[in-house]
C-alpha cells in the first residue's frame, strides 16, 4: 500500500510517499510559500530517486498545493497513492486513535479548530481539498495529542475550579505525541524489549519546540507541554513555564490585549528572548565555546535551558519509577552532546551513567551512549514523524477488527466520545 | 529572652508572646484590618493591653525584650534577619513598587510597634531571605526582561523561615551521628500554600514557588503552576481582566477548586470521597515530580523533611515519596523527618539567635 503522508505547516506542505509496510520512500518533497504571494515565488522542492528538483508554481492555498503534489507524483514518477495520512496537531477531547476521515469527522474537527489555530486549519483545508478532488482515496487523520490520551486524570488536571475545567476544556493535552511514540517504539525494538513492558523518558528536543514525555508500559503518562504547546521547557521563542502572576501582569501592561501577550510569550521569549541574538540554542553553545564569550546573557541562556531540562528529566524519572531508557531525539537531542551531558551528568541516583566518549563521538543512529554498567540505557534515536504517520495509517486501514466507516454525519467510529458536559475548548493561543 | 512575634498576612495580623522561659506562649491572638496606620495603631494598642493582662496572669513582664516581625517578600536586599533602623526603613521604601500592598502595611506596623513598645528592638525576618542566593539558572525566567518589563523579577521561595529551621534540624541530626558533609535535603513545607525546596546543606538550589507565591504547588485556594496560555485564554474567551483572573486563580482554585469547598491537607488525605481522592492524587503527584526535580538538582538525596502546620501529613506522604524516589536504589538511606514546631516558635528562636549578633545598620 502506497501511503502519501502530509505534514502541514501554516505556509508549507511537506509530503512523503511511502510503500507500506516495507517503509520504502518512493517520493518526497516540500511545497514552500503556500498562500498569498510573498517576495519570492511559491516552489515545490522534490526528489525523484536521489535527484533533487525545484518546480516554481503559484499555490494560493493548501488545496492548490495538494493538486500540484498529486500532479508531480503522477507525471514525474507515474505514482499514485492508495491512501493519505494527515498530521493533525490537536484532536481535543474527541479524537485519540488514528481516524478515517468522513463528513462526521470533518464536522467534529471544525468544532475544535481553534484549539490549535496555527496548525489545525491548514491541515483541514488540505483534507477538504483531498476529499473533493479524490473522493475515493481513503484518508486517515493521525493526531499529535493521540499518544497522550493515556495521561491519567491526576496528571492532566489543573488545580482550577472544576466547573472551569469542564466548561472550557482546560486540561493538559500534551503534544509531539507522534514523535514520542515513534522513538519509544524504535528504542524498545533496539533494546529488544516488548513495548508493553517498556518504561522511558522521551526527550523530543527540536530546534523549535521541545517536550519531554514520561512513558510507562509503552503509554504516555505525562508530557511537559500542557493545554497549549507553550508550557514546560524553554524553547526557541517560547518561554515555557512562567508564574501565572507574571502572565497576568503582562496582560495588565498590555491593557488586556491577550494577543499581544501571546505573541510576546510565544514568539519573542525562550532562547531568543534571553540571549537577545538567536533563537537557536546551538548558536549559543557555539558562540560560547568559539569565542569564550563572556556575555552574561549567553551564559544565562545556556544555564536556564539545560537546567530546566535536567529538572524535568528528574521529575519524569521519579514518575516513571524504574526506567529502561532515556531517549533523545530531534535536532537538538540528536546533535548537541552538551545538552545530553548537562541532563545526565551526576544523575547516578536515577541509574543514569553517561559514557562521555560515546556521547561526544556519536556517529550512527540509534546509538546507546550509556556506560556498560548503567542501569538505565541512554539512547539517541532519529525521529521520523512521516514514517510514524504512515505506519498508523497503514495499521488503521488494514485493521479488520475495525471496519472503515462509510460516509455519514454520525459520530465517527473508534474515536473517544466526549463525556457529558465536557465540551471542547475553543480559542487557544497555541 | 521574652519575644513578641508578629505575623502580618494579607488578611490579618497574628501575634504570639513567648515569655517565662517559653513552655507555651502566654498570650496569642489576631486582628483583622490592621493594614494602614490607624489599623496598626489600634491593633498594637489592644495588643499592649493583652500583654499586660497576660503578664499579670502569668507573672511575666508586659514588655518584650525583642519583637520578631515576619515579612514575606523582601527581595534580594533582605537576606538575613535585620534589626529595624532608619536605614532598614529606607530600604523598605525602595521596595514598595515591587510589593505595593505588602511593604506599606509592614512599614505602618513597624511604626505602630515602635510607638507602642518604645525602645524595644524589632527584628525583621523575610521569608524570601533564605532564597536570596538561589542560583541564576534556577531563579531566571526565559523571557526578554526588557520587553516584558520584568527587569529584576525572579524566583524566590516564600517559606524560608521553616525551610531554614528544617535544614538546621537535619544538619544537627547528622552532626550527632558524626556526619559532617552537607546534607542533600528536600524540604517540604506543608502550609496552605505548600512549597518544596531542594537544599544542599543550607544553600537552596531549587524551589517550586516563583516570582510570586502563586507559581508551584496547588494551595488551599491557589492554582499553582498553569500553562500561561490558560491565563490568556480566560482573558480572551471569558472577557476577564487581570484582576478577575487573579481572583479566580488565587481565591477559588487549588484544593478549594478541586474539592468544591474549603478544606485542609489533613482532611484531603484522610477522606475517601472521590473529589478528595482526586485532589490527593494531584497533590501527591505534583510533590513527586517536584521531588524528582529536586533530586536532579541535588544529584542525590539524603533527607526528606516536612514542616508547616500540616506537616503531620508527612507521616504517610514521606514513606510514599521515598518509595517512589528510591526505585533504583531500594537500599537507599533517605531519612524522613517531621519538624512540627509552628512558625511563630521557629521565628522566636531564629530572632533570639540573631538578636545577640545584630547591630543597627
Amino acid at each position: 500500500m502506497n501511503i502519501l503522508v502530509f505534514n502541514c505547516g501554516s505556509s508549507s506542505l511537506k509530503y512523503r510517499l511511502l510503500a507500506m509496510p516495507a517503509a520504502v520512500e518512493l517520493a518526497g518533497g516540500e511545497a514552500q510559500r503556500v498562500g498569498p504571494p510573498t517576495t519570492k515565488p511559491s516552489v515545490i522542492l522534490y526528489k525523484v530517486g536521489q535527484q533533487k528538483f525545484t518546480k516554481q508554481v503559484p499555490m494560493a492555498n493548501h488545496a492548490a498545493a495538494f493538486a500540484e503534489v498529486m500532479t508531480l507524483l503522477r507525471e514525474n514518477a507515474g505514482l499514485q497513492p492508495d491512501a493519505v495520512g494527515h498530521r493533525l496537531v490537536h484532536g481535543g477531547t474527541y479524537f485519540r486513535d488514528p481516524t478515517v476521515v468522513n463528513a462526521g469527522v470533518m464536522a467534529r474537527l471544525e468544532e475544535i479548530r481553534d484549539l490549535a489555530p496555527l496548525h489545525n486549519p491548514p491541515a483541514m483545508a488540505l483534507m477538504y481539498a483531498c476529499r473533493e478532488q479524490y473522493p475515493d482515496l481513503p484518508q486517515v487523520a493521525v493526531f499529535d495529542t493521540a499518544f497522550h490520551g493515556t495521561i491519567p486524570e491526576h496528571a492532566y488536571t489543573y488545580a482550577l475550579p472544576r466547573q472551569l475545567g469542564r466548561e472550557l476544556g482546560v486540561r493538559k493535552y500534551g503534544f509531539h505525541g507522534t514523535s514520542h511514540q515513534f522513538v519509544m517504539e524504535e528504542a524498545a525494538a533496539f533494546l529488544k524489549k516488548p513495548i508493553t513492558a517498556f518504561n522511558a523518558v522521551s526527550c523530543h528536543l527540536g530546534s523549535g519546540g521541545a517536550s519531554l514525555c514520561a512513558i510507562v508500559k509503552g503509554r504516555s503518562v505525562d508530557n511537559t507541554m500542557g493545554y497549549s504547546p507553550l508550557q514546560g521547557l524553554m524553547m526557541n521563542t517560547r518561554c515555557g513555564d512562567l508564574d501565572p502572576a507574571l502572565a497576568m501582569q503582562l496582560l495588565a501592561h498590555a491593557h488586556g490585549d491577550s494577543r499581544q501577550v501571546s505573541a510576546l510569550l510565544n514568539n519573542q521569549s525562550g532562547v531568543l528572548g534571553m540571549s537577545g541574538f538567536t533563537a537557536d540554542i546551538r548558536d549559543v553553545f557555539a558562540q560560547r565555546t568559539q569565542t569564550q564569550d563572556a556575555n552574561p546573557r549567553l551564559h544565562q541562556t545556556e544555564q536556564v535551558y539545560t537546567w530546566r531540562l535536567r529538572k524535568y528529566l528528574g521529575a519524569y524519572l521519579a514518575v516513571v519509577g524504574r526506567a529502561d531508557a532515556v531517549i533523545f531525539t530531534d535536532t537538538i537531542g540528536e546533535t548537541v552532546p552538551q545538552v545530553r551531558w548537562a541532563m545526565c551528568a551526576g544523575m547516578e541516583a536515577f541509574g543514569l551513567k553517561l559514557d562521555q566518549a560515546r556521547n561526544a563521538g556519536l556517529t550512527a543512529y540509534p546509538s546507546d551512549i550509556a556506560t556498560h554498567d548503567s542501569p538505565v540505557r541512554l539512547l539517541v534515536v532519529l525521529t521520523n514523524e512521516e514514517l510514524a504517520i504512515a505506519r498508523r495509517t497503514f495499521l488503521r486501514l488494514t485493521d479488520h477488527a475495525a471496519p472503515i466507516p462509510t460516509e455519514s454525519k454520525s459520530s465517527p467510529a473508534r474515536t473517544r466520545k466526549p463525556s457529558p458536559g465536557r465540551h471542547p475548548a475553543k480559542g487557544v493561543c497555541a | 529572652m521574652n519575644v513578641l512575634v508578629l505575623l502580618p498576612s494579607r488578611q490579618r495580623l497574628s501575634f504570639c508572646y513567648f515569655a517565662n522561659g517559653w513552655q507555651q506562649p502566654i498570650c496569642a491572638g489576631q486582628y483583622d484590618d490592621y493594614r494602614d496606620a490607624d489599623g496598626s495603631r489600634l491593633a498594637l494598642t489592644e495588643l499592649t493591653r493583652s500583654l499586660a493582662e497576660a503578664g499579670r496572669a502569668h507573672n511575666a513582664p508586659a514588655r518584650p525584650d525583642v519583637i520578631a516581625l515576619r515579612g514575606i517578600s523582601g527581595g534580594a536586599d533582605f537576606k538575613k534577619p535585620a534589626l529595624v533602623s532608619p536605614g532598614v526603613l529606607r530600604k523598605l521604601e525602595k521596595r514598595v513598587p515591587f510589593a505595593p500592598l505588602h511593604i506599606p502595611a509592614l512599614v505602618a506596623l513597624i511604626h505602630a510597634a515602635q510607638a507602642a513598645f518604645r525602645g524595644v528592638p524589632i527584628v525583621l525576618v523575610f521569608e524570601t531571605g533564605f532564597f536570596v542566593d538561589l542560583p541564576e539558572r534556577e531563579h531566571l525566567y526565559a523571557v526578554d526582561a526588557n520587553l516584558t518589563q520584568t527587569v529584576g523579577v525572579r524566583r524566590f521561595g516564600y517559606h524560608g523561615i521553616l525551610h531554614a529551621a528544617a535544614c538546621n534540624h537535619i544538619a544537627r541530626q547528622r552532626h550527632a551521628m558524626g556526619v559532617h558533609s552537607p546534607a542533600r535535603v528536600i524540604s517540604i513545607c506543608l502550609e496552605p500554600r505548600p512549597e518544596l525546596a531542594a537544599v544542599l546543606g543550607h544553600k537552596p538550589l531549587m524551589v517550586t514557588s516563583g516570582a510570586t507565591p502563586l507559581e508551584g504547588l496547588p494551595g488551599q485556594t491557589t492554582s499553582g503552576e498553569l500553562d500561561p496560555s490558560i491565563v490568556l485564554m480566560l482573558a480572551q474567551k471569558m472577557g476577564w481582566g487581570p484582576e478577575q483572573i487573579n481572583a479566580v486563580l488565587t481565591q477559588q482554585s487549588g484544593w478549594l477548586g478541586l474539592v468544591g469547598r474549603m478544606t485542609t491537607l489533613p482532611e484531603i488525605f484522610a477522606s475517601h470521597r472521590p473529589e478528595c481522592e482526586l485532589a490527593r492524587k494531584i497533590i501527591q503527584y505534583r510533590l513527586l515530580q517536584a521531588c524528582g526535580a529536586g533530586l536532579a538538582a541535588l544529584s542525590g538525596l539524603d533527607a526528606l523533611v516536612f514542616s508547616g502546620r500540616y506537616s503531620g501529613v508527612g507521616v504517610s506522604l514521606g514513606p510514599w515519596l521515598k518509595k517512589h524516589l528510591a526505585s533504583h536504589r531500594p537500599e537507599s538511606s533517605i531519612t524522613v523527618t517531621l519538624c512540627q514546631e509552628p512558625v511563630e516558635r521557629v521565628l522566636a528562636e531564629t530572632v533570639c539567635a540573631a538578636a545577640l549578633k545584630l547591630k543597627p545598620s
